[in-house]
């Protein structure tokens, strides 16, 4: 475990280094990160601006729910979206070979190797539209209910990983399909709203997209203290079976690696 | 019988040139085809991507048909408008801003523009070509998701039968389209000039999204911020042709709008013409 985080340690300190190599593309990467965390805020008071509840969650809960997806992509995209970017160009080009014989676990480095500072930016927007709308409708919080917000949140976020680390394995393969990445973009941006959304258009749709509805959902309930103890464990429960099956799944895919073209 | 040749040589350049970039069209498809599950995919995206908005339209007029007759109204939009608008972005979006010009800055970057510099073809017909192919294979799978999801989702639609103002519909959208297609080009020829082309095209990418009018009409907007928008060229992307479909303009919005759309297209055109010139000038087919 410690010969982990010194590892990390350095993977961190290697993509700072080359933050700083390429500035000006840091400095434009932070602008439209801090420009895409704005424009959803905006969107969301906007399209909620006459409108009282939806499907049971009022307009500040829907907003909350904004606040809780950005601090939640703003850390995912910060630890991990780079690495399954890479992940595609890696196993496309079949250099899949050099991180496998590294004397480390090859899920680890496959999902770690690579921090994208940029998207620091767009957590502290969510904490700071977080705080402005818990004055705004006073809603009183204790430092308990905060702090099991925050655990929950790195549930959700771990249950959100262990869905973008499956489908990634699924590049094995179809080394091809590197688009498979940009959709679960947009399945991430589905955590946005509520599950209700989906429930009320479809049954079938919201069975599919379920796991992936409770990522920030769940959290932000617990703010409000709508979250059930079934709630909680639904969650739990998700996360636990999506990260075990991610691993397996994924040293069962690497008997497939042809390593072709390489 | 000199005229005659003339005529048929006339006749036969125009053929072979046609025929030329019936090639680059049918290329583009071939390439498309070879990778036919990331097309699928990306198609996935973009019906996904549709179906969440159109979701969120769903639930926010759900909750008004509770109320009064009067008050059903969102910014002065029945359910059936915003819904069309939806349905239909999804549409327009495939022909205007449907496009292939994203890797021009690696293609400058990495030297195979001398490839091109080669060709007996000029670089920006290529990429018009190139480009036809794209929205014309997008345009035909859009089609047959919206048709898809029509009989799935039974929405109320509204359907547009004054000639007059389909014609205006189909003038925006080539318009958009022109205007997109130099935009895009512009962000490529970045690459003359630096090897970071990427993060100043998301950027624009970012504020696109939002001022293009993919998810919602700008004019719910508060009207400062859609002043701005009228201003900036995303708006003629989307926003301005669904608009004049819906027939919601005056005559004389639907001209302003032609008007500053297409000042914003000499204006592009000529920027992007001049960054051609002077970036050929600095080309150094660097990697090569």
């Amino acid at each position: 475990m410690k010969r982990y985080i010194s590892i990390y340690k350095a993977f961190a300190k290697m993509s700072l280094e080359t933050l700083f190599a390429y500035r000006a593309n840091f400095i434009n990467s932070s602008i439209s990160s801090v420009a895409w965390a704005i424009f959803s805020f905006v969107s969301i008071f906007l399209l909620t601006s006459k409108t009282s509840s939806i499907y049971g969650w009022k307009r500040e809960e829907i907003i909350l729910l904004t606040c809780g997806y950005q601090i939640t992509i703003g850390i995912f995209h910060t630890l991990f979206t780079a690495n399954f970017g890479r992940m595609a160009e890696i196993i496309e080009h079949a250099q899949l070979d050099g991180f496998l014989l590294k004397p480390i676990d090859s899920q680890f480095i496959m999902s770690m190797r690579w921090v994208n500072y940029t998207s620091i930016f767009r957590i502290f927007i969510g904490i700071i539209f977080l705080i402005y709308i818990l004055q705004n409708f006073s809603i009183g919080l204790d430092p308990f209910t905060i702090g099991i917000f925050f655990l929950l949140l790195l549930v959700g976020l771990l249950l959100l990983y262990s869905i973008w680390f499956t489908v990634a394995t699924m590049l094995i393969w179809f080394p091809r399909l590197s688009n498979i990445i940009d959709l679960m973009f947009s399945v991430s941006g589905m955590t946005r709203y509520p599950g209700e959304l989906y429930k009320h258009a479809s049954e079938y749709l919201f069975l599919f997209l379920l796991p992936i509805t409770l990522v920030v959902a769940t959290p932000v309930k617990f703010l409000f203290r709508r979250t059930t103890v079934f709630d909680i464990l639904e969650l739990f429960i998700f996360t636990l079976i999506f990260f075990v099956f991610s691993r397996k799944f994924w040293k069962f895919a690497l008997r497939f690696y042809t390593s072709a073209s390489s | 019988m000199r005229q005659r040749f003339f005529a048929k040589a006339q006749n036969d350049t125009l053929s072979y040139a046609m025929k030329k970039y019936l090639q680059i069209i049918k290329g583009t498809w071939a390439e498309y085809m070879m990778y036919r599950l990331n097309f699928v995919m990306w198609r996935v995206r973009m019906v996904m991507q549709i179906l969440v908005v159109y979701f969120l339209w769903w639930a926010i007029f759900s909750q008004r048909q509770a109320m009064p007759a009067g008050r059903q109204e969102f910014f002065g939009y029945s359910q059936s408008m915003i819904l069309t608008y939806i349905l239909l972005s999804s549409l327009v979006r495939t022909l205007v801003l449907g496009t292939t010009t994203m890797d021009i800055g690696s293609v400058i970057n990495q030297g195979n523009l001398s490839n091109f510099l080669l060709r007996p073809l000029h670089f920006f017909h290529y990429y018009i070509a190139r480009d036809i192919g794209d929205k014309l294979l997008n345009f035909a799978f859009a089609v047959v998701e919206v048709t898809i999801l029509y009989f799935l989702l039974r929405p109320p639609i509204f359907i547009q039968t004054n000639g007059i103002t389909l014609l205006l519909f189909l003038a925006a959208i080539i318009m958009g389209t022109i205007l997109y297609f130099f935009f895009s080009l512009i962000f490529g020829f970045l690459g003359f000039w630096t090897p970071d082309v990427w993060a100043p095209r998301f950027l624009s990418f970012v504020i696109m999204e939002f001022f293009a009018g993919g998810l919602f009409p700008l004019d719910i907007l508060p009207k400062p911020i859609f002043f701005i928008s009228q201003l900036l060229p995303f708006s003629y992307f989307l926003y301005f042709p669904l608009k004049v479909y819906l027939g919601q303009l005056t005559m004389m919005t639907i001209l302003e709008g032609f008007v500053i759309g297409i000042a914003w297209v000499a204006g592009l055109t000529m920027f992007a013409s001049l960054l051609w010139q002077k970036g050929l000038k600095v080309y150094t087919a660097e990697g090569r």
